[in-house]
């Protein structure tokens, strides 16, 4: 009498071992060093500028994100950078390598599905990933209270923590492009070139484009072409991840996109959004941003699960 | 000059001229040997006691005749003294205390200074006539004792104080105004608050006396009494203030809540408050709002005939941001207008984000998440 | 009868077909029998559908049709208890380089659901059975071909289970190695009743362990059985006997060998030279019938039919069939 099989069986075991392969490997080392090294340095010279202009900041935690000095780009800029290359960095090979090591019958005769094999390497990416952007949001924060002398406030805390999960978010989105990649391609040279391709139109390419096609279609200076460009960029998840950053980490933002004059009438600037406000203003970017890493897994998933061994 | 004054002179002239008639013996001299008191006074008469050509000797002094609860007493060399010692020719200097109570009827009262040597004695007849004190008198004069003016003036009357008594008197001044009003003298120039006032005798002082009335006084005539006081007169100014009412419009927020939220594109029921905190009516207020474009505003009532003083009327305002208000704070304005005064109020909305896109954007999640559970059911299995 | 022999058999396969999406037929409508216990090889050129059967048994790769019975389940419906049940060592099997050969074991083990402890003891075992021992710390990475091969059949053994399916598992091993190997599998049949399928292109080696083999082609299985079975199928009977014989004359010696009873196939080779294919050792008639003939008799040789020599002869056939 044998129990009846739960469809996740071994997941466990999947997840610990990817966990200690991503966090074990020199790639990984390495990026996460360089993370840190750069992350201290914005927040080196962040807390510096911080200390010479004496004012009153309410969001003093937040701003350490995003203030930036010649030559030292913010930590906010540092990230959206890094993080999605962690993430290729991370995916690239993670299902190919399974293929060219020729591990994969092997450990597919173990009583598992298949699928297990999959979920275990997303959880085990999800899981360093988790750590390595909480070892850098522990040192932002210790940052904040070493410049501060006191803790944060619980505002400025519940947005560090949303911009965090909002990071981890963009940094899963580029490991599940670059495993759909690993997935689809044998080659883990092919998958990488193209993961990164991919990124670089993204991130690079992508608003040059947007701005072309807008306003090839819509005029110059018109506000249809605005919109259409704003609509357009929205399609790279680096705008997702860019917009979403902004109304966390400025509390002041309002809204995002284009706006007319007068849905500014009358209205009183600079004064902060509450949380739930900022994070309502981008609840359709962080949807987005969900369902994405939900589909791009998916995809992942129908392509792995049908491919022969 | 008349007769009598000459018959004096010629007396005087009398006395001088007559060496030839030395007298011998005892005398008490004092100069005013009849003086006119008040109460509770001491009187001093100053004695010189002489001796003519008599040998040197001790002369014993007493009183008699001096009324029951008289008290007297002879002062001399900085001590209390019952005689004196006079050299042959010379006088000695003696002064006689008398201290009298209240309970002495008024009118003349006679008594004598007995001076008794060895052998000669001599009698002073005093006089002190008791009568009241010499009457003080201040005069308080208002140069207008009857101004108009609406709760939030200040009343400010002038007063002359005069001082028409004998001596220099110290004047307090005081008033008594109605439960609420504040009283405050000044010296006209120079501003300065006082509640005492030195006046030498025969000299006057102009004083500003400003009365501040509470702020909800309703209309009417409230009188105002002055009174300075010395130490034995006082004299009294009446003066009269009519207040007229003023109507005071409000506009606030139920509660004094100056902000509300609206979510964009969806009515929002705000109360707003009118009042009239003034004293008098307020009539014809209608309301109006300076509001964004694309804004709604709408007054249930958005008028009010009349609203009397110190009440509060609850309008209901029903805002509708525009539908592409972006989220967070705009300002409108409510303005009430009336035909005596205005008033307005900014009001801070927020507006809010609707939570039915958060809801949608859930269910794209859920979209997502149901196509992967159909994959996973189709090719999870293996 | 027929329910009596299936409840034998530890794997069915019954007119299982696979098309590969690239519209390669790789197995087609394929039946095979694993009895309890029995060590079946499978035979065939390269492409011939081995490996493709060997995978969907476990539920690998799905058939495109026909059924599978394994223990009495379908890999495509139960399929972790199938795989809990049997071992399967790829034709191409590989190793996480970076790990140790231990933990590349303890992993694909900790699927099997043992605790530590057993875990523990059961690859100690199996390692020190391939002599792996002195190298179970160091990565894999530095391990030769062979030490692969030993380190794959030693995760079988871990997994103790009552079918094992290994797809040429000799490949690379030396003769050393080779001949211990196919002595443990005679042994783990013998005590622990296993039952293997082995797919492998060293015939002699399947010869001498395997109980009875099949002949794949082009996807199907036409010939099985026990060696001898398929001599006598390919050549009429299980042995040969090499007759030599001096001068005949004019006697027709095969006319002579013909009418002995149990010959089934006469061959002149050359000369005075004749090859006797018959079911048993009738030696003694042979010569007794040619020396009845006055046919000088020089020597008799017997000999069974080797698997090669079935091989041969069968896709030979096959080759001139098509
Ligand atoms: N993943 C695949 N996709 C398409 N065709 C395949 C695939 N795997 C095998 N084939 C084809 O299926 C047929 C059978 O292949 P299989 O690997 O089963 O042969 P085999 O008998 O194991 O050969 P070998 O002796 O070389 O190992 C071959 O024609 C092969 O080209
Ligand atoms: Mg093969």
């Amino acid at each position: 009498m044998r129990r009846n099989d739960f469809a996740l069986r071994g997941l466990r075991v999947v997840t610990v071992k990817e966990l200690q392969d991503f966090t074990g490997s020199a790639r990984m080392v390495i990026l996460t060093a360089l993370i840190l090294i750069t992350a201290a340095s914005s927040l080196y010279t962040a807390t510096n500028t911080m200390k010479t202009v004496v004012s009153e900041d309410e969001f003093l935690l937040l701003s350490l994100f995003t203030l930036s000095r010649n030559p030292v780009p913010s930590l906010l800029s540092f990230l959206s950078f890094l993080v999605p290359l962690t993430g290729i960095a991370m995916g690239f090979d993670v299902v190919n390598s399974e293929f060219q090591n020729r591990t994969l019958k092997r450990v597919l005769s173990q009583p598992i599905h298949r699928d297990v094999l999959l979920f275990g390497k997303a959880v085990g990416a999800l899981g360093a990933m988790t750590v390595v952007l909480l070892a850098l949001w522990m040192l932002v924060i210790g940052s904040a209270m070493l410049v501060l002398g006191l803790p944060p406030s619980t505002e400025q805390v519940a947005r560090a923590l949303a911009f965090y999960g909002v990071t981890l978010a963009f940094g899963m989105f580029w490991f599940l492009v670059a495993m759909f990649f690993s997935v689809v391609f044998r080659q883990q040279a092919t998958s990488a070139l193209v993961s990164l391709g991919l990124w670089l139109l993204l991130t690079v390419f992508w608003s040059m484009i947007a701005q072309v096609v807008a306003t090839a279609v819509g005029g110059v200076g018109s506000f249809q072409a605005a919109r259409l460009e704003v609509l357009l960029s929205r399609i790279s998840p680096n705008t997702l991840f860019a917009e979403s950053a902004l109304a966390l980490l400025s509390p002041s933002t309002r809204t995002l996109g284009v706006v007319m004059f007068t849905q500014l009438e009358g209205a009183l600037m600079g004064s902060p959004l509450p949380f739930g406000q900022s994070l309502l203003l981008i609840w359709p970017q962080l949807s987005a941003l969900v369902a994405l890493l939900v589909l791009l897994f998916t995809a992942s998933y129908v392509v792995f699960q049908r491919q022969e061994l | 000059m008349n007769r009598k004054s000459l018959l004096v002179a010629l007396a005087l002239v009398l006395v001088c001229l007559s060496p030839v008639w030395a007298y011998e013996g005892l005398s008490v001299a004092t100069p005013y040997p009849s003086v006119t008191t008040g109460e509770t006074e001491l009187v001093i008469f100053d004695l010189t006691v002489k001796n003519y050509d008599l040998p040197p000797q001790r002369i014993d002094l007493s009183v008699s005749g001096i009324p029951d609860g008289w008290d007297y007493e002879f002062v001399g060399g900085g001590g209390l003294v019952d005689a004196v010692f006079v050299e042959p020719e010379s006088n000695t200097k003696v002064q006689l205390w008398v201290a009298f109570n209240g309970g002495t009827a008024s009118g003349r009262h006679e008594f004598s200074v007995e001076a008794k040597g060895s052998g000669h004695s001599f009698s002073l007849p005093l006089s002190l006539r008791l009568q009241q004190d010499l009457p003080q008198r201040l005069e308080l004069d208002p140069e207008l004792p009857f101004i108009k003016g609406t709760p939030d003036t200040d009343f400010t009357f002038n007063v002359a104080l005069r001082n028409q008594s004998a001596r220099e008197v110290l004047v307090d001044l005081d008033a008594q105004a109605p439960e609420g009003f504040s009283v405050q003298f000044s010296q006209q120039y120079g501003g300065k608050a006082l509640s005492t006032v030195p006046l030498a005798s025969g000299a006057d002082e102009s004083i500003k006396v400003t009365v501040k009335p509470r702020r909800d006084t309703p209309e009417g005539t409230y009188p105002v009494t002055v009174v300075a006081k010395s130490e034995a007169a006082q004299a009294i100014a009446n003066l009269t203030m009519e207040i007229e009412g003023t109507p005071t419009l409000k506009v606030s927020g139920e509660g004094g809540l100056l902000s509300g939220t609206a979510v964009a594109g969806k009515e929002k029921t705000l109360a707003v408050e009118v009042s009239n905190t003034g004293t008098a009516d307020v009539t014809d207020i209608s309301l109006s709002a300076y509001k964004p474009s694309g804004w709604q505003v709408i007054f249930t009532p958005d008028t009010l005939e009349n609203l009397p003083a110190g009440e509060t009327r609850e309008i209901q305002a029903v805002i509708q941001p525009s539908s592409n208000a972006i989220t967070g704070d705009y300002s409108i304005t409510v303005r009430a207008n009336a035909k005596e005064t205005s008033a307005s109020e900014q009001f801070r909305i927020t507006v809010k984000t609707s939570t039915l896109w958060g809801i949608v954007a859930i269910l794209i999640i859920a979209a997502a998440g149901v196509v992967l559970v159909l994959a996973v059911r189709k090719f999870g299995r293996r | 009868m027929a329910t009596e022999r299936q409840s034998a058999n530890v794997v069915t396969l019954r007119n299982l077909s696979k098309i590969y999406g690239n519209n390669t037929v790789a197995v087609d409508s394929l039946s095979l029998e694993l009895r309890k216990g029995e060590v079946f090889g499978i035979l065939g050129p390269n492409g011939a559908g081995k490996t493709t059967t060997i995978r969907m048994m476990l539920g690998l790769t799905e058939p495109t049709s026909g059924s599978i019975d394994i223990l009495g389940m379908d890999p495509l419906r139960t399929p972790l208890e199938v795989k809990r049940n049997v071992a399967y060592m790829p034709d191409d099997m590989g190793f996480y380089e970076d790990m140790s050969g231990y933990e590349n074991l303890d992993y694909t083990a900790r699927f099997l659901g043992l605790g530590y402890d057993e875990r523990r003891s059961r690859i100690l075992a199996a390692v020190s059975r391939m002599r792996l021992e002195h190298r179970l710390s160091d990565r894999v990475r530095t391990y030769s071909h062979g030490m692969k091969r030993r380190l794959a059949l030693a995760e079988v053994l871990v997994k103790r289970p009552a079918i094992a399916i290994l797809d040429e598992p000799t490949q690379g091993l030396d003769p050393h190695s080779t001949a211990e190997f196919l002595t443990l599998i005679r042994s783990l049949k013998k005590e622990e009743g296993m039952s293997v399928i082995l797919a492998s292109h060293h015939l002699d080696e399947v010869q001498s362990i395997c109980d009875r083999v099949g002949l794949f082609h082009a996807g199907r299985m036409d010939l099985s059985g026990t060696v001898d079975e398929l001599a006598t199928r390919l050549f009429g009977g299980k042995m040969e006997v090499v007759v030599e014989v001096g001068e005949t004359g004019n006697r027709d010696v095969a006319k002579i060998l013909g009418t002995i009873g149990g010959v089934s196939h006469i061959l002149q080779e050359k000369e005075g030279v004749y090859r006797v294919t018959v079911d048993s050792d009738i030696r003694p008639g042979i010569a007794s019938a040619l020396v009845d003939s006055d046919v000088a008799l020089y020597s008799m040789d017997v000999h069974r039919h080797t698997l090669d020599a079935v091989y041969q002869a069968y896709y030979k056939e096959v080759h001139d069939a098509a």
